[in-house]
């Protein structure tokens, strides 16, 4: 896993570490190096994104380095290029996956029905307005 | 019985002994604070040991069972937890350097639970920082150093809860709580050669328990047995109003039986894993062979294609950006372990609203295909994980890349059984099965439709009782100690 058990290094001959989705692996391990000097980086291709999806990249690439770029070395900024190539890539199921207006997402408000829930809820209100 | 028989012993056993007053809860703390603070550096077990505590508490059980006030299965028998759950009066470090003084005033909900359970806390379990929250690329990643596989020092726990697997496998306490957002109890549990359960979404309280992502994170048990987790679990489900996504009680309730309501529907998942060692694949078919030969069902099934391995991880990436949002902006991230840590939470700040939200949306289609399966199966089962532990090694200073483009951009064809079940909240348990060539344990996980922990607990229980793989011991956890602090008489437990 890109994340949590990134061990990408194991493609170099070590050996793998179990619960570790390689093929998301790859696909870290897989992305183009950033273009450094230029916001987009059309001219360098990146295997399986879109033009459109490789803008998307450089424009949160170059977020990033606008944001954070200070802290970041130049290999830390080549790492999070890669992070952002494979996540582009793991959105694209995502994208690709055909929903009607009505679908909603897993997460949503549950409304509070008894005291006890209730004074919870208020709790968390008192507290985000006294911050 | 020699004291390293009695630390071996599962939580029924040992409660047989405590009822019999074979064994007190006092001396039974001790022994484990003993091998902890003997054997827990050499396995990186531990952030801290809570002996004060322990034996504070262990004094209390004593005295309450001797009075005839008798709390339940889990009185007088000591564990570790996670050391993501907060206890007053010691740190609570989440794994990681930035918050290695990090204190709470107060009792997470599952600890309170095993407080009122009469449980005995010895210590807080090491882990792998934020339990790999912003990532990790290797077992490195903890401030307190790669914990190590009781099986074989040079080879990994597998993480997030890396110190709970090694604390259970190497008998330092019969059992610890664990956290499992994707996998972090089933694969130290595999790879420990010990039993772990990942109870439901909402069944066990989180509060105060880090969070790393709100949809997928789950505390559970960690044990000897199958049977011990259900004991556990019995103890810490339940409604938590300060948990915003507790079940309500008549659903969150867990009320363990030692036998399935009716033989098993066993379903062989038939695509999952890429690849997996022809001796594990062995190992799984015997250990199915076990189960029909006592009234199981066993038939194939397939999991349908489906993101699911992409969705989990995006969820988790998006929901940890927020949850370390913190962190993350005042740069103390820098200050992890890891170098994947140090920089995964700002490209994960990218993400959109409507990146999230089309990923929730996908998910509940997700969640309702692997749903369906249930209608026919009480349980599907695979290898736990698609081998054995991994050797540690020394983090490397730069990562290769080596060129393996992905071509193939439909979702994989060969889903994860612990990225299936954590994406779709759905009960788990890895119980060992074999071993490799190594003496490394191979693992076997049963997963249920939501709410259904009896039935997938019921179904390694089973294959428990016929088969003695969760009975091996690793090698070298002999603690060389000539005053014994446990007495038990032989036949104790009726062998």
């Amino acid at each position: 896993m890109i994340s949590r058990r990134d061990f990408g290094f194991r493609l170099a001959g070590m050996l793998a570490v179990t619960g570790h989705p390689a093929h998301l692996a790859d696909a870290e391990e897989s992305a183009a190096k950033p273009n450094t000097s230029t916001a987009n980086s059309a001219t360098t291709r990146i295997e399986g994104l879109s033009q459109a999806e490789q803008e998307e990249v450089e424009s949160r690439y170059q977020n990033v380095i606008r944001v954070w770029g200070q802290r970041l070395s130049s290999e830390q900024r080549e790492r999070v290029h890669r992070v952002l190539v494979a996540n582009t890539r793991m959105m694209q199921p995502m994208r690709a996956f055909q929903l009607e207006n009505g679908d909603p997402p897993a997460q949503v408000l549950r409304v509070t029905t008894d005291n006890e829930s209730a004074a919870q809820g208020k709790q968390a209100a008192l507290r985000d307005w006294s911050e | 019985m020699s004291d390293d028989d009695v630390v071996f012993l599962s939580i029924r056993e040992l409660g047989t002994l405590i009822r019999k007053r074979q064994i007190s809860p006092v001396d039974l703390a001790k022994q484990y604070l003993s091998r902890s603070e003997k054997l827990g550096p050499k396995y990186n077990a531990y952030v801290n040991l809570t002996s004060e505590l322990a034996l504070k508490q262990a004094r209390a059980a004593e005295q309450e069972l001797a009075s005839g006030h008798d709390r339940g299965p889990l009185h007088g028998i000591p564990y570790a937890a996670k050391d993501l759950v907060a206890v007053p009066g010691y740190p609570t470090t989440w794994g990681a350097r930035p918050f290695r003084e990090q204190t709470f005033d107060y009792n997470a909900t599952v600890i309170e639970k095993l407080n009122t359970a009469g449980a005995v806390l010895i210590g807080k379990a090491a882990m792998i920082e934020l339990a790999g929250g912003l990532g990790y690329t290797n077992g490195f990643a903890s401030f307190t150093g790669p914990a190590r596989n009781p099986w074989n020092t040079q080879y990994w726990t597998c993480g997030s809860s890396s110190g709970s697997g090694a604390i259970v496998a190497a008998a330092l306490a019969p059992f610890t709580l664990g956290s499992d957002t994707r996998g972090s109890i089933l694969c130290p549990a595999s790879h420990c050669g010990i039993s772990g359960l990942r109870p439901s979404f909402g069944r066990v309280s989180r509060y105060g328990a880090m969070a790393i992502a709100w949809t997928m994170d789950k505390l559970g048990p960690m044990c000897r047995t199958a049977d011990d987790c259900g004991l556990v679990l019995s103890a810490i489900a339940g409604h938590d109003p300060k948990d915003y996504d507790s079940l309500p009680q008549h659903l969150a309730a867990f009320s363990y039986s030692e036998s399935a309501e009716r033989p098993l529907r066993i379903g062989k998942i038939t695509n999952a894993w890429r690849k997996v060692p022809a001796d594990l694949e062995r190992a799984v078919d015997a250990a199915l062979h076990v189960l029909e030969q006592h009234g199981a069902t066993v038939r194939d099934v397939r999991i349908p294609d489906g993101a699911y391995e992409e969705a989990a991880e995006l969820t988790i990436l998006i929901e940890a950006a927020s949850s370390f949002q913190k962190l993350i902006q005042s740069g103390k991230c820098a200050e992890l372990d890891d170098p994947l840590g140090r920089v995964n939470g700002y490209p994960s700040m990218e993400f959109s609203a409507n990146d999230y939200l089309q990923v929730q949306r996908v998910r509940r289609f997700l969640q309702a295909n692997v749903d369906k399966l249930f209608d026919e199966f009480d349980v599907l089962t695979a290898a736990a994980q698609d081998g054995a532990a991994s050797p540690l090694h020394e983090p490397q200073q730069k990562t290769p890349t080596p060129p393996r483009p992905r071509r193939d951009l439909r979702p994989t064809p060969t889903p994860e059984p612990d990225g299936v079940s954590s994406l779709c909240g759905l009960p788990a348990i890895s119980v060992p099965c074999g071993f490799n060539d190594k003496k490394l344990p191979y693992g076997i996980v049963f997963m249920g439709r939501a709410l259904q922990d009896q039935q997938v607990i019921a179904a390694a229980h089973l294959f428990q009782q016929h088969t003695d793989w969760h009975k091996q011991r690793p090698p070298d956890t002999t603690l060389d100690i000539k005053s014994s602090s446990v007495r038990v008489s032989s036949g104790a437990l009726g062998e």
